[in-house]
């Protein structure tokens, strides 16, 4: 079922209106969204047990701190609720949340997973020196200050939800569509303006949207893969690189409780430092971080959804989401996995075709 | 005159079937470079690609994985989570200009010496070819 709500209602106020019915008729126990932290101008995801809260949320503010992914998976990983709990994700974060069911990071028992159209992000930093005592929305920033990885994101809309929210190709209020049964029952008890037969508008709407966005990373991943090629490439990329690891931490689908690169693995005696010394005559400190991020690559580079959540955490403005979204989707395309797209696909890494590569090892000699 | 360039190659050699044609190659005195520095793992698909990541940027020339042919995988199907991780690493060492074809995969079983021997003639000689490893020689790696 599609159809169009609250359309004499911007889209903020639709979703909050949307929100306050799931609640009203006792569809929903309560709520993850984005929410103005109180008396502050960030916005960060929050529990709302009530309708009576739905005042602080700003449903489509142009801004991510974190990945909602991982907290819906610390609210599932380890019993799910147990009632109803209603979570609004932006399409890397519901791709995300994805990939983190086929790792079983996350349980969506209980779950109704809402997703909303995205037109893109900035960082933190940017929404806060143009908020005051209004938020600002997604038209009040210039194109430049968008992040490039939304610029780049090939993903406008959600492909796993209930229900997504949809904003491209919408003349007023939300476009409401609903893509599970469980979505279909839930939009049953909601009072829809019309039902939208011809959703047209919406698909080219979202159709240029995605071209726009596919011909900026086309010739933004150019000029960054000429800048990045070889050692000396990799080497000066990363060269403020202070191998804190903050990439690894706010990266949604890296979820290890221990990472191999903080093992024990890592932890040297005195004489290999010499060792390697000797051998070398100049031994950069600290160690191992181009090891990090290239065995990072191959780590997550196949669930990678591109959110660029490593880039706005790194301390020193290295453009790594925008290299991971250089070689991840490169490497999907070129292995034919596809992150975040449905929740029945198998784990990349674990599982395998007899059918693929069959030419490789098999060289005669 | 210079000393001709001597290719270091790490092998992860599955116990099953490469380590044991390493060792037959071996007791069958076939003739073979000593450029291999054999590292014998309990299946190639118990290779991480940091462990590869790791020989390449510590001065190894070339990195080569050994492991049984696809359907004689003692642990099933080990050999073909292998290739798709090597498949992976390629891609993202060829996205990166980072010279995929330094590592090799290839299924060798416990009877193809004869096969090892080649396999690591043919891949110290292509390495000698290309030269030393860029990626060992960084100080910053």
């Amino acid at each position: 079922m599609v159809g169009i709500y609250a359309k004499d209602l911007n889209p903020r106020e639709a979703t909050r209106e949307f929100f306050a019915e799931l609640f009203g008729a006792n569809l929903i126990a309560s709520a993850l969204l984005p929410a103005r932290k109180s008396g502050l101008n960030q916005i960060f995801p929050a529990l709302l047990s009530s309708k009576d809260s739905l005042d602080e949320t700003f449903p489509f503010a142009p801004v991510m701190p974190l990945s909602t992914a991982v907290q819906l998976s610390k609210i599932t990983r380890f019993a799910n609720p147990t009632n109803t709990v209603a979570v609004l994700l932006r399409p890397c974060e519901s791709r995300a949340a994805v990939e983190l069911v086929k790792l079983r990071q996350i349980s969506l028992d209980n779950v109704l997973l809402i997703t909303r159209d995205c037109p893109g992000t900035v960082e933190p930093e940017t929404f806060e020196e143009k908020a005051s005592d209004t938020l600002p929305g997604f038209s009040d920033f210039t194109e430049e200050q968008i992040r490039p990885v939304c610029r780049m994101c090939e993903h406008p809309t959600a492909p796993v939800a209930d229900i997504n929210i949809g904003t491209f190709g919408a003349d007023g209020g939300i476009i409401l569509e609903a893509k599970t049964d469980k979505g279909e029952e839930i939009l049953k008890h909601i009072a829809l303006d019309a039902e939208l037969s011809d959703t047209s508008a919406r698909e080219s709407a979202l159709k240029s949207e995605a071209e726009k966005r596919t011909a900026f990373m086309e010739k933004n991943l150019a000029e960054l893969k000429k800048e990045v090629a070889g050692i000396e490439g990799l080497v000066k990329f990363f060269a403020k690189c202070v191998d804190c690891h903050n990439c690894r931490t706010m990266c949604p689908v890296c979820y290890c409780n221990e990472c191999f690169f903080d093992s024990a693995t890592f932890h040297f005696e005195g004489p290999r430092y010499e060792e390697w010394t000797q051998r070398r005559g100049i031994l950069a400190m600290p160690r191992d971080e181009i090891l990090f991020h290239l065995g990072r690559m191959n780590h997550i580079g196949l669930s990678c959804v591109a959110c660029g959540m490593c880039e706005q955490a790194c301390p020193h403005d290295i453009r790594v989401g925008q290299l991971f979204t250089l070689i991840s989707t490169t490497a999907q395309k070129e292995l034919d996995i596809h992150a975040g797209r449905s929740l029945t696909d198998p784990l990349p890494l674990a599982t395998f075709r007899e059918d693929e590569f069959t030419e490789m090892g098999e060289e005669k000699v | 005159m210079e000393k001709e360039f001597d290719p270091k190659i790490v092998g992860f050699f599955c116990n099953w079937c490469t380590a044991a044609a390493a060792d037959l190659a071996g007791t069958s005195r076939i003739q073979y470079p000593a450029n291999v520095r054999p590292i014998r793992v309990m299946c190639s698909g118990s290779v991480d690609a940091s462990y590869v990541i790791k020989a390449l940027l510590e001065g190894a020339d070339g990195v080569l994985i050994g492991g049984c042919h696809p359907n004689d995988c003692h642990y099933v199907n080990g050999n073909y989570k292998a290739r798709r991780r090597v498949a992976l690493l390629k891609s993202i060492f060829n996205t990166l200009d980072l010279d995929p074809d330094r590592v090799w995969l290839r299924w060798i079983s416990a009877s193809e010496g004869v096969r090892f021997a080649k396999v690591v003639r043919q891949m110290t000689d292509e390495i000698k070819e290309k030269g030393p490893n860029p990626m060992g020689k960084s100080p910053q790696t």
